[in-house]
């Protein structure tokens, strides 16, 4: 338990130092139940794929594009461990400004102003690293214990900023700032009457430095997991994200994100087909309600996978 | 020099067989309530340890009715300190869980008393094989509490293991008992998530054939005529790939979560698993 403690500690150093952010459409879902594996287990997947319309963290990016990321996960009795490395292509990778030579400058495209939603940083390779604690819930009588997951998550990215004279195309300023995100999410499950209910709470703060204009945003936010439907070979499921976020003019309740989600294991390749269709719903106070129809098309498929030790395993089920 | 060394070795022999067994002696006494007629064979599987069956025999001593047998229980907290559950199992039926009330008999010994009611719940036998042979292990839930009765019921998990790659698990009780499989992989370290084998929403109990298991199971099944020369006539079997399969949309259903992962572990643990086939007596 001690272990535990000092292991939370440190994650939470590490995140706090280092960043965190809500999970990007193309992240899969990676639990592991600890009772599959007695010894430590390793994962290394990619994820590589395509989308329009996408968000970063409820801020909308300038284009649609590709996408990877690339994670490392190795699971340890009850922690799990995570390194994740992302890119989202077809967007700029740093803010490009051109400055008047007017009295005082002014640099363009000047950013939306406080009570508007933010634009989502310059898409450089964002890092990611993740603490997570799994524990077990009663179930029904005739299932397995119910196996939640609780985890921390810090993420960073560098958002570096050139601005040029509009006359004569001289780069004038560089800045080299950042963002940071740290944040928590955790399985929730009850019962209500017959039927399990299954979701997620999540809490996060990002914050932005050296750039011109430095912008953050604290969000919360419940996603409802709604049963799966197998229908043929797919796995078909549908989420609902309510929540709030901070820092754009319009208090209380200001997302509103259905998804849905059709899964496909190719067993002979490995590999998993995703098809997302994500409409997030934000409010800001200056454009009130706006829609993004987010659809990704991505796969996944593990690159190596390690089961470390000969010990035999719990006796315990997972499912 | 060589007496003294010898009398230290046979103090140390002394004091090692003097040391008492970890484990402590129960004597098992079972009642039964409700049954037609006194059954030909009781077995009693305690503490959930389906793999070791234990017979009992009809006490003939007079002060003490009822079906005894002695038990070691070599449990890290012993009984009556830790709770001990058992359920009994007859030629052609089975009974729900109890928790043992603890007693002495006439000789001083610890005695675990189960008061059992004789169900007629219809039950069946499930015949598991893996081609080629690999270990497996099995586990049975069944419910507790499902209506108040009388001796009060606990629900009970019960486990075991088929280290030749075939069991033939008898007496499940349809569809009250969920029933499910993990497979073990060749290091020992690992295990799949479970393979849920019998429809925990059947009606009929007495279903034949293949609509007695996992809907899931059935869809991802290898279509008996032709679709295996190995699976026989009467067999429900799953390929690999199929097993990969149903556990994923298993999970799935169970949790609405998709999990990469998951299938990653269960490739790694399945690798040698050619075909799984079931069958139902």
């Amino acid at each position: 338990m001690r272990l535990y403690i000092a292991a939370a500690a440190l994650a939470i150093l590490v995140a706090t130092s280092a960043a965190a952010q809500q999970r990007p459409v193309f992240d899969p879902d990676d639990d592991v139940d600890p009772r599959q594996h007695d010894a430590p287990l390793l994962i290394s997947r990619i994820v590589a794929g395509g989308g329009t319309n996408l968000m970063d963290d409820y801020r909308p990016l300038r284009n649609g594009g590709g996408f990877f990321e690339l994670t490392n996960s190795l699971y340890w009795k009850q922690i799990q461990l995570d390194y994740k490395r992302s890119k989202i292509f077809g967007n700029d990778d740093k803010v490009e400004l051109q400055r008047c030579g007017c009295q005082p400058p002014i640099d363009f495209p000047t950013p939306p102003s406080a009570g508007s939603t933010p634009l989502a940083p310059p898409q450089s390779p964002k890092d990611t690293l993740q603490f997570a604690f799994y524990y077990s819930v009663p179930g029904r009588a005739t299932e397995p214990r119910v196996m939640l997951r609780a985890r921390l998550t810090g993420s960073r990215q560098s958002m570096d900023s050139v601005v040029r004279s509009f006359v004569t195309q001289e780069v004038v300023e560089r800045r080299s700032g950042r963002e940071q995100s740290f944040g928590l999410n955790a399985d929730t499950y009850f019962r209500a009457g017959r039927h399990n209910v299954w979701g997620e709470l999540f809490f996060a703060r990002t914050a932005q430095s050296g750039t011109r204009a430095d912008r953050s945003q604290t969000e919360v936010a419940y996603m409802s997991r709604f049963p799966a439907v197998v229908a043929g070979p797919l796995i078909l499921r549908a989420m609902l994200t309510v929540g709030a976020v901070s820092n754009r003019g319009a208090a209380g309740l200001n997302i509103v994100n259905p998804a849905f989600e059709a899964f496909w294991h190719l067993t002979a390749s490995r590999v998993n087909l995703h098809l997302v269709w994500s409409p997030q719903s934000t409010r800001s106070g200056n454009g009130g309600w706006e829609t993004h129809q987010q659809i990704a098309l991505f796969v996944d498929r593990a690159l190596y996978v390690h089961l470390f030790g000969r010990s035999t395993p719990s006796s315990d089920t997972a499912r | 020099m060589m007496d003294a060394i010898q009398i230290l070795f046979i103090l140390v022999a002394a004091a090692a067989t003097a040391t008492p067994p970890s484990g402590r002696k129960v004597v098992v006494r079972v009642d039964l309530t409700g049954c037609a007629g006194t059954p030909a064979s009781v077995d009693v599987v305690l503490d959930g340890d389906e793999g070791t069956r234990r017979p009992l025999t009809l006490s003939k001593d007079p002060k003490e009715s009822g079906w005894v047998a002695e038990w070691i229980d070599e449990r890290k907290r012993k009984f009556p300190g830790a709770r001990l559950s058992a359920s009994v199992r007859f030629n052609d039926g089975r009974t729900y869980c109890q928790f043992a009330q603890p007693e002495k008999n006439d000789n001083d010994a610890l005695v675990a008393r189960f008061l059992f009611y004789c169900d007629d719940a219809p039950v069946l036998n499930v015949t598991i094989g893996t081609i080629p042979p690999r270990i497996f292990s099995y586990e049975r839930r069944l419910p507790g509490k499902a209506r108040p009765v009388v001796p009060p019921r606990c629900a009970c998990v019960e486990k075991g293991n088929a280290v030749s790659g075939t069991a033939v698990v008898r007496q499940v009780m349809f569809p009250q008992e969920n029933f499910s499989l993990q497979f073990l992989n060749d290091a020992e370290n690992a295990r799949s998530s479970d393979l849920l084998v019998l429809d925990p929403a059947g009606e009929n109990a007495a279903a034949e054939g293949r609509e007695i298991f996992d809907d899931l199971i059935r869809k991802n099944a290898v279509v008996v005529a032709g679709g295996d020369p190995r699976c026989k006539v009467g067999e429900v079997c799953l390929r690999r790939g199929g097993i990969i399969v149903a556990l994923g949309q298993q999970r799935a259903r169970a949790r609405p979560k998709l999990l990469p992962q998951a299938y990653s572990v269960d490739e790694e643990n399945l690798q040698n698993l050619s075909l799984l086939t079931l069958a139902v007596k």
